[in-house]
């Protein structure tokens, strides 16, 4: 790059050639003289050139474990379409499903392993070499302390790891950046249980979203999807079908302006806006209150809607209305989340929610616990600011990676605390931040190239195959710890 | 007996089912010949003029995914040693282009033909189609006498006018409409 060429030479270059390629091209049908048919050594007898085989597996782009079909030209995989028969996604697929394909033939894709030399470069290394590093180095950690740090992981991986974790007497943390810990915290605040619960908007009669981008991205998208495009239908096959839905927050998101109502409640105010919501069918008996909510008369008894309107921004009126509306609907289900949960207040939001859900019985019929879904199922912040300093006074000797980049989505206190590991170990696809901070990269097979399996919510394990040859010389990290 | 059930049909009661005058017979060609045949020299001299003149093996024993695909499929590695891990050659040049197909297979190297006849992206050819309407000997009309060139090169234009007069020359007359090639 030393020797410029500037950048009017460039562009006089460019379209010099340009032109050259395009009258070649344009000059008729004819083959192009380099074009090659390269075939089959030993023809796969599921083959047929031409035709395409679909193979069903299971999406890992996000925790949600929608189910997929692909397809598959001679032996490239080409397309992915939503299984018809997943239970999650019902044949739906979203744009980061549809993706997937643009990671399995990423050019910057880790192809094979990496080790850091003397110099502080990373150099080429071959499976065996990189596995007998990564051996020695466990041995030599043992006792001194060994953390592996998944994304979530409600899987066989996940167990394989917390098993050998366990052997070897380390520790396995999940970290997602969307972990959900306000809707966590909420739920732990409201009902005692920190888990993420599902929620019926097939069947919903009222929605009310707090901030929550169901329709965007939020704890399962596609589902959510088609559950609101169920209930939001003209005719959904119900009487008095089409349930209204109302978005509270300060930004018309996309999922925002798919609603009948947006209320532009002050930015922090959304959990005031439920509580006086549930202070009005509690006082106004609008609903059939279940028994031990009396608990909350008191709680509630200073978010009348005179009190608080104008915090929030709304008038009285609407409040009321609001209120009104979601509890004769029968069916009302509020959902919070996205820039509502952000706040100071965040917990405090989602368990408002909780409590305008509970008042009119939702919660049980339209929002059930003990769905366990994976994406709850990862470390609290709290637990990574905890290994952040454990990293930092230098009680952690071996860190391996997988499936995570904390090093850019976790404060910068997590990239200095890397600099105190003695050895770091990445089993990352892509040179991301924190592979580059690592000693050894053992990059992992795409989930479009192995074996696999996902247990996205109770009830609910999706299995995934290999649809492909593997693009690179990668090796499954399962694999590779059972090696 | 598997041997000879793996052999084309055509080269085995070939002999009887014709007398040996009217058979094709494929001409004895010298390096100086081959260098004026048209088309595209491949990487392995596979006379078209052999195999499917003289030796009468039909075109679907290799191109088999002609009748039941879009694409007719250029035949695995394979398929040419299930033939030549006997057959051998008769005169040295022949000797010499097995050899290189013997060794691509010890090597798992297979071939990098090239390609001769091609459409642009945007037309579809679905080659199933056409031979369940004419016929697996029907490869001739669009291909021509690929029986009797040594060397396959393009004989028709392959351009949409050509395509049309022959949609049109069938009776009844094939659909002209746009989107049966171009979607």
């Amino acid at each position: 790059m030393t020797d410029s060429i500037d950048r009017r030479r460039f562009l006089k270059v460019l379209g010099v050639t340009g032109a050259g390629a395009a009258a070649l091209s344009s000059c008729g049908i004819g083959p192009e003289p380099t074009e090659r048919l390269i075939p089959y050594l030993v023809q796969p007898e599921d083959q047929i050139p031409g035709t395409a085989t679909y193979y069903a597996t299971t999406c890992r782009e996000c925790a949600a474990g929608c189910g997929v079909r692909v397809r598959v030209r001679e032996g490239r995989a080409v397309k992915l379409e939503g299984n018809p028969d997943s239970p999650i996604n019902r044949g739906r697929l979203c744009a980061r499903g549809q993706a997937a394909l643009q990671g399995l033939y990423n050019p910057d894709r880790v192809t094979h392993p990496l080790v850091r030399n003397a110099n502080g470069t990373f150099e080429d290394i071959d499976w065996d070499g990189a596995i007998q590093r990564l051996v020695a180095k466990v041995r030599e950690a043992q006792g001194e302390g060994i953390v592996f740090l998944t994304g979530a992981e409600q899987s066989t991986f996940g167990d394989l790891v917390n098993e050998w974790m366990k052997h070897i007497g380390g520790r396995h943390l999940s970290y997602e950046p969307f972990g959900f810990e306000a809707l966590r915290a909420g739920n732990r605040m409201a009902f005692g249980t920190a888990t993420l619960p599902s929620f019926d908007f097939a069947n919903a009669k009222y929605l009310m979203s707090f901030g929550a981008d169901f329709l965007d991205t939020w704890l399962s998208p596609v589902e959510f999807q088609n559950g609101f495009s169920q209930a939001h239908a003209f005719d959904g096959g119900r009487p008095a079908a089409m349930a209204k839905f109302v978005y509270v927050g300060p930004r018309l998101s996309l999922t925002g302006m798919n609603a009948d109502e947006w209320i532009a409640a002050r930015p922090g105010t959304e959990g005031t806006l439920a509580l006086a919501m549930a202070q009005v069918i509690m006082s106004q008996h609008l609903a059939r209150v279940p028994a031990d909510a009396s608990r909350l008369v008191s709680v509630l008894a200073a978010h009348s809607p005179r009190a608080v309107a104008q915090a929030i921004g709304i008038d009285e009126v609407t409040i009321v209305r609001l209120a009104r509306e979601f509890a004769r609907s029968g069916g009302g289900l509020a959902v919070a989340g996205g820039m509502a949960t952000q706040g100071a207040n965040g917990a405090a939001t989602v368990a408002a929610v909780n409590i305008l859900n509970y008042v009119v019985g939702s919660v049980g019929s339209l929002v059930k616990f003990g769905a366990d879904l994976a994406i709850g199922s990862t470390n609290t912040f709290a637990e990574l600011a905890a290994l952040t300093s454990a990293m930092a006074d230098g009680q952690v000797a071996l860190l391996l990676v997988h499936g995570t980049n904390p090093a850019h989505s976790l404060p910068g206190a997590f990239q200095q605390a890397l600099g105190k590991v003695a050895y770091k170990v990445s089993f990352s696809s892509y040179m991301d931040e924190t592979a580059a901070a690592c000693d050894l990269i053992l990059p992992d097979h795409h989930p479009l190239e192995q074996w696999g399996d996902s247990r996205p919510r109770a009830g609910v394990t999706a299995l995934q195959q290999p649809v492909v040859q593997p693009v690179f010389d990668t090796r499954p990290t399962g694999d590779v710890i059972l090696a | 007996m598997v041997l000879i059930l793996a052999l084309p049909p055509a080269a085995l009661n070939g002999q009887q089912a014709q007398p040996a005058s009217s058979r094709y017979q494929a001409p004895v060609l010298s390096g100086s010949d081959t260098s004026k045949l048209k088309g595209a020299r491949q990487p392995i001299f596979f006379r078209h003029d052999i195999h499917a003149g003289q030796d009468q093996i039909p075109c679907m024993y290799c191109h088999y995914s002609a009748s039941i695909s879009s694409e007719p499929g250029i035949p695995s590695l394979q398929t040419c040693i299930g033939c030549h891990q006997l057959i051998g050659g008769s005169t040295p040049s022949h000797q010499a282009e097995i050899k290189k197909v013997r060794d691509a297979w010890r090597e798992r190297k297979p071939p990098e033909w090239i390609r001769v006849h091609a459409l642009p992206g945007f037309v579809r050819f679905p080659h199933m189609r056409h031979i369940k309407a004419l016929g697996t000997g029907a490869c001739v009309t669009c291909h021509g006498d690929v029986q009797k060139q040594a060397q396959v090169s393009q004989v028709s234009t392959l351009r949409m006018g050509w395509c049309v007069r022959c949609h049109m020359a069938q009776k009844p007359p094939v659909t002209r409409d746009c989107s049966v090639c171009h979607y």
